[in-house]
């Protein structure tokens, strides 16, 4: 599968923003764009800013492995982490960005209270990013992920801020 | 704790009765899924009329033969099929009406509610425990009682819940913010529309199921809360509340609930989720 097939390269809305939704993605080099995504909960939200190029993507996947429905996955690929992930970076690649310049945020990672251990979707979801990054050299630069509370992320393309949004507070989480 | 009454009678305009999908659930709790009953239905609701019409038109569908007859269409889906889609819109058109609920924009509150529905169905279809429409019916109407707490505080809602106790566990803050907690609520509202048992108490316990050896315990509540964590975990309608709520162990055991069938259906409800909101995004205007 190409990016083009899959990936949205996109462009702000009337009020400056790029929405991603659940198993979506989109890159951009829209400097004037925020790319925001609403109601992480053991989803995980993943951004790439490249500050020279001021090229950013984000991506909202929902389950760990593509695995679990290889059919969707082919069809949805910002679905799953193992593949939606590699994906968003070859997009930015695509778009000019350098993998030594990227800065790599995350957020979401959730799980419902009294889970006994069974299905810990939230947690699989962290250690596939953990996972993916540790094979392949990537360093998060920030990251806000676990508990059980709700976040929306966001990231603007002008200085590649990140803010999480959650419990009625903003946290800026990058720049640290 | 504060009655549901007590409640209710604070609301300026308590939500009120989704008259199509009572009807619709009526048809269903007879068993018999009557066609001519629910044709009636559907043709005094010009929005319904025009969904089926789309839908059946729709590559879903995969028929070459297009029809805008509305008679036609109804036997092309099916009495099962027509009255889930009586209860879709009907319920759209009650979740929609109301503000910013719970820190969820508008749609996405629909959005959970039939999420938990086809999740409901799933594990009902797969369990063969309990009659899967009626499982579908009560997970689709579980979160009515937020509608209730939006409607009667406004935009403080949200505010209020949040500053209410440090508890991890947003029921325990809803009932130290409200007195009562937005599952009794919708149980009382469920019961104020004069909905049939079991439906308001697969409402009242969808977060908190009665374990086996207690008389209240019930399959059916079992499913309709496992489907409740299903379409969290599928990111439906998450809102202020977070994930902050327990997943009751009885029910992970019970419907021999694993991570491989659990991963299978949230991707299931997902899809079948998007597939209802491309079907709408024909018919509607928002």
């Amino acid at each position: 599968m190409t990016t083009a097939d899959a990936v949205r390269i996109a462009k702000a809305d009337d009020r400056g923003l790029i929405s991603i939704g659940i198993s979506d993605m989109a890159v951009t080099s829209d400097a004037s764009a925020k790319l925001v995504t609403y109601a992480l909960g053991s989803c995980i939200g993943v951004t790439l800013y490249d500050p020279v190029e001021r090229i950013g993507g984000m991506l909202h996947f929902m389950l760990p492995h593509a695995k679990t429905n290889e059919a969707k996955a082919a069809d949805k690929p910002g679905m799953f982490g193992d593949v939606g992930i590699p994906l968003l970076f070859r997009s930015m690649y695509d778009l000019g960005a350098k993998k030594d310049r990227l800065i790599v945020c995350a957020a979401g990672g959730a799980e419902v209270m009294e889970d006994n251990g069974q299905f810990r979707i939230g947690t699989r979801n962290r250690t596939i990013l953990r996972k993916l990054f540790w094979k392949n050299n990537v360093l998060l630069a920030a990251e806000d992920t676990g508990g059980t509370m709700s976040r929306t992320m966001t990231m603007n393309l002008a200085d590649g801020t990140v803010t999480i949004r959650s419990k009625g507070k903003e946290t800026t989480i990058w720049p640290l | 704790m504060a009655s549901v009454k007590d409640f209710l009678d604070k609301c300026p305009e308590p939500p009120p009765a989704p008259a199509a999908a009572l009807r619709a659930i009526a048809v269903i709790q007879s068993g018999d899924f009557d066609m001519s009953e629910l044709e009636q239905i559907i043709r005094a609701d010009e929005a319904l009329s025009a969904r089926i019409l789309s839908l059946v038109n729709s590559v879903a569908y995969n028929t070459t033969n297009r029809t805008f007859d509305l008679s036609e269409s109804l036997v092309r889906l099916g009495s099962r099929q027509v009255a889930k889609l009586i209860l879709e819109q009907s319920t759209r058109c009650l979740f929609t009406g109301a503000e910013a609920s719970y820190g969820v924009r508008r749609e996405q509150l629909w959005r959970g509610a039939v999420g938990g529905a086809i999740a409901a169905e799933l594990i009902a279809q797969r369990e063969g425990k309990v009659d899967p429409a009626l499982a579908y019916v009560c997970a689709l109407l579980r979160d009515i009682g937020k509608l209730v707490i939006e409607v009667a505080c406004g935009e403080d809602a949200a505010t209020r819940m949040m500053a209410a106790s440090d508890s991890t566990c947003h029921l325990d803050r809803e009932r130290t913010a409200f007195g009562i907690d937005h599952a009794e609520l919708g149980a009382g509202l469920a019961e104020s529309w004069n909905l049939p048992a079991p439906i308001p108490d697969a409402i009242r316990f969808h977060h908190e199921p009665p374990p086996p050896g207690d008389e209240r315990h019930n399959d059916l509540f079992d499913v309709v809360h496992a489907a409740d964590i299903i379409s969290l975990w599928a990111g439906l309608a998450i809102g202020v509340d977070g994930l902050e709520y327990r997943l009751a162990r009885h029910v992970q055991e019970g419907l021999h609930l694993n991570v491989q069938e659990a991963e299978a259906e949230i991707v299931e409800t997902w899809s079948r989720i998007n597939e209802i909101e491309g079907v709408l995004a024909g018919t509607t205007t928002e």
